[in-house]
This record gives C-alpha cells, structure tokens and sequence, in this order.
C-alpha cells in the first residue's frame, strides 16, 4: 500500500514537472466554463435574411414592408451577400432573399423569372418566407403598374403628373388601412407561443460534460504512450507479477486521475453538476475502467508505433460517435451498438 | 546509375512492405472520413417545417363553386401544405375540435363570401385558434396576412383607379382600365413563385454538400496517411548515411526518391478511385501532403512523437480549414487563415480537381517546395550537430 502510494506521488511529481501539464489543467475549467455558454442553445428563432442589392427608392420601400411584416418569423437586412450567406450558413437565418436592384424596372422588361435569390439554410421556411416577401413586392408594384397604366393612356395628360401620382398614392394607402381591402379576422391568437425550440433538431447535443470525457479518454492513452516508454527505461526493474501490473496501471491512471479533477472543477464551475457525490463517484468510475481497458491494450500492442497510430483514429472516432457534438444514433439507429463499445459513450450516458 | 536506381528498387521495396500498413490506414481514415461526410450531410441537410405542420380544420359555410376551388388552390399551394393540414368540417364540429384540442386552427368561410369580394364587401375569414397553438400556428397566421395583403393589394389598385377615374370624369374608360389591371395583376400573382431561384448551399457553395465532405474526405486521407508509415520517412542511421555518400548516392537523391515513390503510389492509388484526370490534377496535393510528413518526421525525435504531431497539427488544421464544419461558420480572418494553411489549400485543390472550383496550384506547388526544403534543412542541421 506504501509503495502504491509513493508511485502515485513519484508519477504525480513527474507529471508537475511539465509546464504544458499545468497548463492544461488550470486551463480546463476556464474552457468548460467559456464552452458551456457557446454550447447553450435553448432556442432558435424564424428568421430570414434579406440583402437589397442598391438603395433606389422602390428597394427602400420594400426592405421597410419586408422589416415591418415581422410576426413569427423575422426579417434581418444584410449589408451584402458574402454576410447573407454567412447568416444562413450558421443558422442565425433559416433562408436569405437577394433583391435585384429596380425591381419594378427587372418585372417592366419581363425578366422577373428567376431574379430573386433563394440561399436555402438548413432548416427551410423559403415556401413561406417567399410569399411574405412577394407581398411586400406585390404591394409597391401594383402601385408602380397603376401609375403606369394612367400614364400610358395619357388621359391625364392635362395634369400635373406628380400630382396625379400623389393622388395615386394617397388613395391607395387610404383603401390599404381603412378596412376596406381584404382582411382575416382572427380569434384566440392573443397567447400563441413565439418559443420556436421544438424545431431545434434532437441530435444536437453539444455538450461540455461530453467533450471533457474524450479529454480524459485522451489522456488515459498519453498516460499508456509514457508507460511503453517507462517499459524501456527500467524504471519497473525491482516489479513482479501483479506489482508490475500495478505500477503500469499507476502510470496511465495519475494522468487521467489529475486531469479528472480539472474537469470535474470545470464541470462544477459551468454549472454543469447536479450531485456531487454522484459526480465524484462515476468519474472515479469512469477513470478506473478506461486505465483498465487501455491497459489491457498496452498488454496486447506491443509496439508504441503501432499504439500511437491507433490513438488517432480512437479519438477522431470517439469525437464522431459518442454524443459529444451530436448523438449518431439519432441520425441512424445503427450506430446504437458501435456507439455503446465506445467508453466515453457509457460515461455520457449515466448522466442523460 | 546503377546504384541510384537500385537505390530506388529497394525504397520502392521498403514501401510496398509497408503497404499492408497503408492500405489499413487508408480504410481507417476513409472511414472516419465517410462518418464525418454522413453527420455532415445529415446535420446541415435542408429540413422542412413540413414534419411539424398542424392540423386545421376547414369551415366552407359558402357553398359557391369557387370556394371549393379556393379550397383546392389553398391545400395545394406550398406555403400553405407545409404548414398545416386541413380537415374539411361544419362549424360545430370544427369547434368542438378546437375545444378539445384536436385541431390547432380553424378557417371559417363565411356564407356569400365569394359574392362579398366580388362586389367589394369582403366578407373576412375567420381564422379560430386553439389555446394549445404552436410556433407554426403563428407562422400560419404571419402567413395568412401575407395573402391578404396580396389580395387587398390588388382591391387596392383596382378601387383607386376607380376613384380617380370617377373624380376626373373618365368613367366611360372605367371598364377597359378595371379589365386590363384585373389581368396585369393575376397575372404577376399566379407567377410569383417562377420569380425565385435557388441558390447553390450557403453552407457548401456550389457543390453539394455531399460533394463537400468528399472532397474534405479525400483532403483528410492525404494528410494523416503519413501515420501510417513512420519508419519510411524516418531517419536511416548513421552508418547507412556514410555507406550510401561514399557510394555516390547523394543525401538529396535519397530525400527525392523516397518522396517521388510515395507521390507515385498515392498517384496510383488516386488514380483507381477517381479518373486519371482528377488524380493528375491532384499532383500538387499530394505532393504538398508527402512534403508536409516529411517535414514533420523530420522534426520529430522518433516515429511515435512523429504521428502525434502530424497528427495534432493536421487534425487542427484540418479544423481550421474546414474539414469537419465548414468555414463559413468561423469569423472571416479565421477563414482566410485557413485558406492559407496546407490543409486548406489541399482542400481548394480537391475541390478544383473534382469539382473545377477555383484554386491556386501554383501557390500549392511552391508551398510545397518550401516545406521540402524545411524538411532537408532541419534534417541536415540535426545531422551536422548530432
């Protein structure tokens, strides 16, 4: 018992000695803490992102129909189309609309197929944004096709345009708000819910707990790469039989054990603890079964070469199919087995 | 002559003895490669808020033909059908649907409602809500007013050009006016939708996102399949060395050759899965991904410390370039910095060999040499010292 001791302390103490070590573990916490707010996504919201490619005056009047019709889904206004597509792309806007410049004039000369943008996000809305951003369309044309329609006849021809024109407007504005064009009348709508989570798909999991788990996976195998070397070195000269195995066991082990600590310190900070003891026990848990496996892996790899080359594919894997970032399993229920031979996945699902 | 191309015989050996290695690599890598591709794919797929839509109930209490037809055209109309469903019922029903929360919405058209639009009463709709209404159940309504708008849009313009025609005493031109705006505005309603055209993803470009995460895939194999063959880029000792200057086999000849046999076999290689084409226009990819291993086994002490690092750099390279998610998602300086890694410009070159996107081989080309050089100049200054 002495002597386990005194090697956990002397692999402790070799350990300390490596600034980028401590490094790492006061930087842990810090990460969790800066990483769970950038991982908490308990809404999204409807919105969809306009860009006005000039500012005459018909596109100025569209973007401010557009921006006023805001209800559900919301309108943003993009300064240009490398930010419309960015908005889309990152999901702050589920679709974006390029609006040619003189709109009028484009829908005039019969070239109103095709010259209005879509830029599809992942989540689309563009069967319906389509029809709020043509009715702000709509409206100001029909305004544009009457005027037109009075100048061409040139029965007015006697009279000032402009005030013809003026008068066009006024009396369109007047039949638009007086009630007397077409309306719905609605009932019951006063407490309808704006929370638009229940669209946020389930395999996204983004989880800070899960990302700390593939840390500690990750340095129970530097843990294992330091033992092939201690192997070499003869540290293990006076240990036989099960105290060979012990000591092994402590050099993969007091990594994994100090970097626990920084991620439970983490997980406590980030709020992310709901019971400590429980917490306490499953990570020990956790740390002790993967020293073992990883271990036992040593036994059977017996070159370091062979084991370094594994350690990349172990992690990219666990990164991909434990539900660190998004759960496989929701995507394919296939992956349910591959997903479970993978212990950070059994740590992870104690606790959802 | 004979010596260096022996010399080759026998690196090209050594490599084929390591192909076991490679090819296990390769498959591990591809297969992480095509997990990666498949969550891509799955994650940034377009999805519709079709899965969520709500039921609605539907009240024709006019019994006009054209309110059947105004019924058929609202369920087969997009927007509408994405977002609900409807039931056609009488009012009580509809209500005691709404009551019991069967039903999230009900439409109720009133009697001579299409007798109202067309004289000007406009008889409105009713839309009825349930208390246990969604998200979509707003969407609905944003979208009703949106139709409505349209309609009174065009009741607008045609109620203004009748009022004008009246106050300046032109009414006799009243119906020729009123049929020629009738018809200029259905006509741009009934085209609304030919008015857009979708774009290319915002989040691939104009490739698909399926093409996206090939190329990443293929980007991916080339820069980590330097792990599976440590011992062929490592160090030959010290008596090999001298053996094989004396020999005549210069230090550069052995750097070359050994590069030269694995651009060759990844070349071969590239060739079966793609056509020669896209291998050949691959060329600098793969030199700039064997120029890069090279540089890095060169500075590492041992085979092992080898794979970690190319693993470590190439892994957040890769991240940074946008292999896994793409680049559109990091703030613009990150982008361009990505840009500028090897990684990302073995990406741009994928994706212009595969996909004919824009790319700048010759930049590749010289980066490569670069690290080429790095690579013999930290190997000759580690010699000289050691």
């Amino acid at each position: 018992m002495k002597q386990s001791i005194i090697y956990f302390y002397l692999m402790a103490k070799r350990l300390f000695k490596k600034p980028v070590f401590i490094i790492f573990l006061i930087s842990l916490p810090i990460l969790s803490v800066a990483l769970k707010k950038e991982f908490t996504v308990n809404n999204i919201n409807l919105c969809a992102g306009v860009y006005m490619v000039s500012d005459d005056p018909i596109s100025n009047d569209i973007k401010n129909r557009i921006l006023k019709s805001a209800d559900a889904i919301k309108f943003v206004i993009a300064d240009s189309e490398a930010e419309l597509n960015r908005m889309v792309a990152t999901g702050k806007c589920q679709c974006g609309y390029v609006i040619p410049a003189n709109i009028d004039t484009v829908m005039d000369n019969g070239k109103a197929r095709h010259s209005i943008k879509v830029i599809p996000g992942t989540y689309s809305i563009a069967s319906i944004t389509n029809e709020i951003v043509f009715s702000a369309i709509y409206h100001e044309y029909t305004l544009h096709i009457l005027k037109n329609y009075i100048d061409e006849t040139r029965l007015f021809k006697d009279y000032p345009t402009e005030e013809i024109h003026n008068e066009i407007d006024t009396l369109y504005d007047i039949y638009k708000t007086n009630g007397s064009t077409y309306s719905f009348k609605y009932t019951g709508d006063e407490a309808l819910p704006k929370d638009a989570s229940m669209l946020l798909p389930g395999y996204i999991i983004l989880s800070v707990r899960g990302l700390l788990a593939i840390v500690i996976f990750a340095s129970c195998f530097a843990g294992a790469i330091q033992l092939y070397q201690d192997r070499n070195n003869g540290i293990f000269r006076t240990r036989f039989g099960a105290g060979l195995h012990f000591a092994g066991i402590s050099v993969i082990l007091t990594p994994t054990l100090l970097i626990s600590i920084s991620c439970i310190a983490g997980l406590i900070l980030s709020k992310s603890v709901n019971n400590i003891f429980k917490e306490l026990f499953f990570m020990i848990l956790y740390d002790l079964i993967l020293t073992i496996i990883v271990y036992i892996f040593t036994l059977i790899i017996k070159s370091r070469t062979l084991f370094c080359g594994l350690l990349p594919v172990l992690l990219i894997s666990s990164l991909i199919i434990c539900p660190v970032f998004i759960d496989v399993c929701e995507l394919d229920s296939r992956f349910t087995i591959l997903q479970n031979c993978f212990p950070p996945t059994w740590y992870l699902k104690i606790f959802t | 002559m004979k010596r260096l191309l022996i010399y080759i015989y026998l690196q090209f050996k050594m490599l084929l003895r390591l192909l076991p290695a490679l090819i296990a690599g390769v498959a591990a890598l591809s297969l992480m490669a095509g997990l990666i591709a498949f969550c891509g794919q799955k994650v940034f797929k377009e999805q519709s808020v079709y899965s969520y839509r709500i039921k609605a109930a539907i009240v024709p209490d006019d019994d006009s033909d054209l309110t059947d037809y105004l019924i058929q055209m609202l369920e087969s109309t997009k927007s509408i059908s994405d977002t609900c469903e409807f039931i056609e019922t009488d009012y009580d029903t509809a209500k005691r649907l709404i009551r019991q929360k069967k039903v999230q919405c009900a439409l109720i058209i009133p009697k001579g409602f299409t007798e109202s639009v067309k004289t000007g009463r406009n008889l409105p709709i009713e839309i009825m809500f349930s208390d246990n209404g969604s998200m979509i159940t707003l969407v609905l309504r944003q979208l009703s007013v949106a139709g409505a708008d349209i309609l009174a849009s065009a009741q607008a313009g045609i109620y203004t050009q009748f009022d004008l025609y009246q106050k300046y005493n032109f009414f006799k031109e009243n119906d020729e006016a009123n049929e020629y705006l009738n018809k200029t505005f259905l006509k741009y309603v009934l085209q609304r939708q030919k008015m857009y055209k979708r774009s290319g993803s915002a989040i691939s470009g104009s490739i698909s996102i399926a093409e996206y995460y090939k190329c990443a895939g293929i980007g991916f194999v080339l820069l980590l399949i330097g792990i599976a063959c440590p011992t062929f880029f490592s160090e030959e000792n010290g008596v090999f060395d001298v053996y094989s200057s004396t020999r005549g086999i210069p230090y550069l000849f052995r750097v070359f050759s050994k590069i030269f046999i694995f651009v060759t076999i990844c070349e071969c290689a590239l060739a079966v899965f793609l056509t020669p084409e896209e291998a050949l226009k691959l060329l600098p990819a793969v030199f700039a991904s064997v120029s890069l291993t090279a540089l890095l086994y060169k500075l590492s002490s041992s085979g092992s410390v080898g794979i970690m690092v190319i693993f470590l750099l190439n892994f957040s390279s890769c991240l940074l370039s946008g292999y896994f998610l793409p680049k559109v998602f990091f703030p613009a300086y990150l982008q361009d910095f990505g840009d500028l890694l090897p990684s990302g410009m073995i990406f741009n070159q994928v994706q212009y060999a595969l996909y004919d996107r824009p790319a700048h081989s010759l930049q590749l080309m010289v980066m490569s040499a670069i690290l080429l050089m790095a690579a013999i100049i930290s190997d000759t200054v580690t010699r000289r010292f050691s």
